[in-house]
This record gives C-alpha cells, structure tokens and sequence, in this order.
C-alpha cells in the first residue's frame, strides 16, 4: 500500500509518500510522476519521510522518472530517506546518482 | 544412568521456544503479497523480528516473488507457497512454485553500479538486493519445484 500526496513548494513539485514502494505500488507511483510532468512540473521532490521500504520495482520508478526529468533540464530529488530506505540506495549504487537530501529544504535548496 | 535419564528426559536442555511459522499461498495477486508484508510487520511490531531484519526480508520477497510471477510460468491453478519462520536469532522464508526451472542464486549478471545516470539500468537489481540483504539464500528444484530460501540473522 502506498499513499501519494501532492504538494506545492515555490517552483517545485512535492510528491509525498506513505507506505511501501514495491511491485504492486511502483505503476501508481510512475503514474503520479508522469502526471506531474506533463503538466509542467520540472523539478519534482519525493518526499520519503514515510516510506517503510523501497524494492527494485520502485528504484526503477526512480530511475525512469529521474531521466525523463533530466532529458527536460528538470530534476528529480529525494528527502527524508528513512533508514532501510537509504540501505537500498547505497547497496543499488542509486545513492551516487541521485539527488538526496536530509530534509524536503535541503533537496529543495538543491534542486533551484 | 543418570546422564542417560537427563537425556531421555530433557532435564540439561535448555528450552528452546519453537519457531514460528506463517503459511501463505499466492496465485500471482498482489493483495496477497500484501498480506505476507502485513504478516512481517505484525511479526516485528511484536517485538519478535528487528525491523531493519524484518525490512530486508520484504525487499527480498518482493524481489523474489516478483521474479517467479513474472519469469516462472507461475499457474493459478498450482499456487506458490511462501512460509516465513521465526526462529531464535533469524527471520526465514521458503518461497516454492511449480514455475520454470531456474537458480537465482546462480545468475550471471551483475549490474553496473558505477554507471551515471544515463547509462543505468535496472536489470539484475533486484537479485543483486537479495544476495547484499539477505545472510542465507539458495536453491533447489526438488519434487517439480522451485524452492528459494533466504534468511536474515539478528
């Protein structure tokens, strides 16, 4: 189960997420991505503060979501990684590819 | 005699509590993947798993049962069976299915994980997770079956 709230910070996109991000959420969770940028959104925040664990399914997401960005001069960051969270992006290697930040001002002060 | 009395009786054994066992059986729905996530979560609430023991072995059944629904011709009409046991000091589960013959534990392919962003890709990942997370994994085909066992010690 995965919950995703939207919120606005300036010029940035907040996705907040509650839950798991696995196979059965990772489609809901490119969805709400993709969504966003096609309204416009180019600098999208995934808030994980709340996120119990994250599977390749959603690295993938990640991933996906983070090149489309870029192929738009936009940007994808991640904060608030909760500890397993962070175990799988420095075991996936994603933690060098990927904006993150300890807190939602951070990653936002890194996305401007 | 008396040596033999303590050992027929139990008496210098320590009493070891028995393992706890959950049986699931899963025909490809992920609601009921979902019910094994809730099962661990009950487990660790109750203080009988460490979570960060109890999140590695999500992430690793996620995988592997993503992969054998995906990959291993899983019919519906002959259900994986997934057991996760508690027992003193590790958190297991034995994931078996009548899918495909395959070892995952003998995959070749390592992923790139020094790569830029442009260059990543996600194959091989998710196995890649189970062997770093996960202290015990292996593999048989035994009675027409895949069976996967992975464990986490704490």
């Amino acid at each position: 189960m995965l919950e995703i709230e939207r919120a606005e910070e300036g010029l940035a996109e907040v996705l907040v997420l509650r839950g798991r991000v696995d196979t059965g959420t990772a489609a809901a969770l490119e969805k709400s991505c993709m969504t966003a940028i096609e309204a416009g959104t180019r600098r999208l925040l995934l808030d994980l503060g709340s996120v119990d664990f994250v599977s390749s399914a959603g690295l993938r997401v990640f991933l996906v979501v983070a090149k489309k960005l870029g192929g738009l001069g936009g940007r994808l960051a991640l904060c608030c990684l909760t500890r397993p969270v962070s175990d799988v992006l420095a075991l996936s290697g994603f933690d060098r590819i990927l904006v993150t930040a300890p807190s939602r001002g951070e990653a936002l002060a890194r996305m401007a | 005699m008396w040596q033999w009395l303590k050992r027929l009786f139990g008496g210098a054994r320590a009493v070891e509590p028995e393992p706890q066992v959950w049986n699931f059986r899963i025909k490809g729905g992920r609601a009921e993947i979902g019910a094994v996530n809730d099962a661990l979560e009950r487990a660790a609430m109750a203080g009988e798993v460490p979570e960060p023991a109890m999140r590695a072995m999500q992430v690793a059944l996620d995988e592997l049962l993503t992969n054998a629904i995906m990959h291993g011709d899983v019919s519906l009409n002959d259900p994986m069976q997934v057991d996760l046991i508690v027992a003193k000091g590790a958190l297991r589960a034995v994931v078996s299915h009548a899918g495909t013959p395959f070892d995952p534990t003998k995959t070749e392919h390592r992923p790139d994980l020094e790569g830029n962003l442009e260059d990543r890709e996600i194959g091989g990942l998710g196995l890649h997770l189970v062997r770093e997370m996960m202290d015990e994994f292996s593999y048989e085909f035994a009675n027409g079956r895949n069976v996967l066992r992975v464990g986490k010690r704490f």
